[in-house]
Parts: structure tokens; sequence; C-alpha cells
């Protein structure tokens, strides 16, 4: 019955590779020089899943994540998709005592060269990993993965993430309490301080609404006035702005 | 298709194309077996920048002995066409008398920020083994940066499936990066575009961004929201069949 038993065992082989629960131990890097990452959105999704794509509209949850910094809509969103997610890890990490806040009291941002880690179960069609979280100080500029492939082998994998812009807001980079709302044009924040105030606006317009490679903050020196709220030799970023360590069990 | 090895050799050692001559249009006379496939990808070249509409792009499918441009390396005057003026035919007259070229196809239209474009490539070849995609498209809003990807390995892509890369920035460095608008061609300054003189390092390098008259260079055209960084487009291939 040597027939039988070859179909079975492919039949088995295939089942396997199509749809495998994986324990997923990942670890996310802020790579910035002057910029915090509000709470880190990480999910776990299928194929017909995004959590966003360039070259098309930021949906409205991501645009309230990458605007204020709140990433519960998205993970709504995401969830009832049957994605596997876990938001703020960096609160969970302060919780436990493994990382400090900084700056002491927010709501879980990762600051500038520090690392947060978390431990996520994948079930059965979730093969693809994302992540998002609000870039600060920035009018909607976020650090995201878009789908990328979770391999099958046990192993260490290293990914270098890149800053977006949501095209959703004018990069106006001025500092304004409440502009974290949607439609509500400013920067909600600077956490790691070192922005000015007075500024008179870099621009009122966007030419990209899509989703796209964010053009870095302008900034400027003058704390008091100039165009920007935002220090030019603090706040800039080159890309990539994060690493992601995925450790596949 | 066409050339013997001999001339390939030679045309590849010397990178000068031009001594390709001739008018020989593209008649697939030589192939030899009777035993080719039909393949065919689509290509989709997604505009990632804020302000840098993207000039229409070459896409050249080769062997691995084609290269279009490499970092360290002089550009060839088809690559100082495309990414000082956004014109193509040169890349794609080159690649069409290429022996090491088995496709080619020269857009006819330009991607503005925030939009796609897809383009469907099908060529007969015996088997995919070693194929490689290059793609090829200037920032119009900038001295000579140029995106896309070179040499992608496409011979393991299966049928109906998509891989996805990013297109880093080059510079031509055939074009000193002035930013005057006597120099921009895009739609911000309508300037010179191609201009055989080269007054810059003379090799393609990563590019290091534009500074603009925002960030204190008074002479430039551009101002803050023509500023881009790595990457400048998003490359994705289907293979159809």
């Amino acid at each position: 019955m040597k027939f039988k038993s070859l179909l079975l065992a492919s039949s088995l082989a295939a089942t396997s590779i199509a749809s495998q629960a994986q324990e997923l131990e990942i670890s996310v890097s802020n790579l910035t020089n002057g910029t915090y990452f509000t709470p880190i959105l990480i999910a776990a999704h299928d194929s017909n899943t995004h959590a966003f794509r360039v070259g098309t509209e930021a949906s409205e949850a991501l645009a309230t994540q990458a605007e204020g910094g709140n990433p519960a809509p998205l993970k709504t969103l995401l969830d009832n998709a049957n994605a596997n997610t876990s938001a703020n890890p960096v609160a969970a990490e302060a919780a436990a005592g493994t990382i400090d806040q900084l700056p002491e009291g927010n709501p879980g941002f990762l600051a500038p060269g520090k690392t947060t880690s978390l431990e996520l179960s994948t079930t059965d069609g979730n093969d693809y990993l994302s992540i998002t979280a609000m870039i600060l100080p920035t009018n909607d500029g976020f650090v995201g993965l878009d789908s990328w492939k979770i391999p099958t082998a046990a192993g260490t994998y290293t990914i270098n993430l890149n800053a977006y812009d949501a095209g959703t807001e004018a990069n106006n980079e001025l500092i304004a309490d409440g502009s974290g709302a949607l439609g509500v044009l400013g920067i909600p924040g600077c956490p790691g301080g070192q922005c000015g105030s007075g500024g008179t606006g870099v621009t009122t317009t966007e030419q990209n609404t899509n989703v796209h490679i964010h053009r870095n903050v302008l900034g400027d020196s003058d704390e008091n006035a100039g165009t920007s709220d935002v220090n030019s030799t603090v706040h800039r970023w080159l890309n990539p702005v994060a690493r992601v360590t995925v450790v596949v069990k | 298709m066409k050339k013997s090895l001999l001339t390939t050799t030679v045309v590849a050692a010397s990178l000068a194309l031009a001594a390709c001559g001739g008018s020989s249009s593209n008649s697939n006379s030589n192939n030899d077996e009777s035993s080719e496939n039909s393949y065919e990808f689509q290509v989709e070249v997604v505009n990632l920048t804020n302000a840098q509409p993207l000039s229409p792009p070459a896409l050249v499918i080769h062997d691995d002995q084609y290269q279009m441009f490499d970092e360290g390396v002089s550009a060839t005057t088809a690559i100082e066409s495309m990414a000082e003026g956004g014109s193509n035919s040169e890349l794609v007259d080159e690649a069409e008398q290429n022996d090491d070229v088995v496709a080619v196809h020269g857009a006819d239209s330009p991607i503005g920020p925030g939009a796609s474009a897809s383009y469907t490539i099908s060529f007969q070849a015996n088997s995919l083994t070693g194929s490689e995609l290059t793609v090829a498209t200037m920032l119009v809003n900038t001295n000579d940066a140029f995106t896309g990807q070179k040499d992608i390995d496409i011979s393991n892509i299966a049928v109906n499936e998509t891989i996805r890369l990013n297109g880093p920035v080059w510079d031509a460095g055939t074009e000193a990066n002035s930013e005057t608008a006597a120099t921009i061609p895009g739609p911000v300054a309508s300037g010179e575009g191609f201009n055989e003189e080269r007054d810059d390092l003379n090799v393609v390098v990563f590019h290091t961004g534009v500074v603009t008259a925002d960030d204190g260079l008074s002479t430039s055209v551009l101002n803050q929201s023509h500023r881009f960084d790595q990457p400048a487009s998003q490359i994705r291939i289907t293979r159809i069949r």
C-alpha cells in the first residue's frame, strides 16, 4: 500500500504548511536620535488584511494612530479580521518593571535607543506580521511594517523599518494641544522636549495624500520663531528608523 | 538575442554600448530550439515620494550579463539622459539591441506622487533560469536622482506569486546638485534636462536627498515639499504565466 501512505503523508504536509500556529518573540528598537514611538501595535494576520499599504489612502483607524498615537481603532479593525494583536508592549513592560518609561508618566512611548519586547502567539493562517506606531514629534508620521511574511522555519530574523507619512495631515510642524484628534492640525506633543514654539508653520498642504515614505521633518534652529516648532538638529531621522527582531520558536 | 557570444563579451567589457550599431530590428531570428515557453509578468511601480513625479520608467528583463548601472561605476549616457532629463528612450533603444536582454518596456507616462502604474511584460524563453528585472525612473524635481531596482531575480517567482521590493534613490553623478531652476526639468521649474557635460562625481552613488530653499539653500528652486528619504518607490512583481 505504498501509494496510499504517500498520499496520506503529502496531505498532512500540506495541512501543516498552510496553517501553522506559531510562537513569536518580537522586539522593536527605536533607532532614531530624538523621536519617540507612541504605543506600538503589532499584529499577525492573513494575506488579505493590511494595517496600511503604500500608494493607498490610510484608513481612519490608521490616521487616528498616526495623527494622535491611539492604536485602539486600528487594533479593533485588525481584531475584527481575526488577527492576533498586541498593543503597547512598553506599558506592559513598565508594569512588569523591565523597562523605564521615558519620559515618566507617558502612556507607553518607546524612547530613542530603547528596545521593547513581547511574545505573540499566532493562530492558523495568520502568516503576516504588521507593526505601526506614531513618531513624535510629527504631524502624521509613523513607523511601519506592512505584511512581512513570517518564516515557518525556527530562527531569529531581523527587519529594518522605515518612517511613513499617513498622508492625512499637512506637515505644518507646529506643536498644538489637542491636535492628536483627527482633523485637528498640529503635532500633539514633544515627549523628549527640545521643541520650540511660535513657529509660523511649514506648510498647509500635502501633495501625496496616500500613505508614502515620510520626507522627514524640516525643523529649524529657532526656539521662539521660524517656520517649525521642531528642532532640526534633534528631531530629524533617516531610514531605517526601527529594527525589529523576530524569533520564531 | 542575435549577436555572437564574442561580441557580447566585448560590448560588456568595454561598456561601449553604442558599438551595437546598425538598426537591426528586434526580430527573433536566431532562436534555435523550438522548446520556448511563454512568460508574462506584471510589474507595478508605486511612487512613495511627496512631491517628486517619477518619469516614465524603463523596464528591462535580462540575464546576469546585462547591467543598466552600478554603484561606484560611471553612468552610461543612456542613464544620464534618463536621470537628468527623464527620457527612457535611450535606455530602451540600447536594451533592445543588447544580446543579454529578453524583453524591454518603455513606459509612456510619468507616475505622480502617491500614484501607481502597472506594466505587463511578455516574452518567450527556454526557461527563466538567470532572469533578472531592472527598473529605472527619474525623480523629476531633482538634478539627476533616479529610483528603481536593478538585477531583481525573477527566476523563482511562481505563477500568481507577487514579490515586493523597495527602490532606493541613486544619484547618477553626472550633474551637480545645484537645485537651480535652470537645471531642474520637473514641473517645479521646467529647466534643462539632459546635458552631456559631467560636472559631478561621475559615478553612481546613493542619493543624499535635496537641501531646498526651505533648508537654507537660497538658490534652490525646490522647497520642503520636494524632500525625500529612501526608498522612493515600491516595485511589485507578479508572475502571470
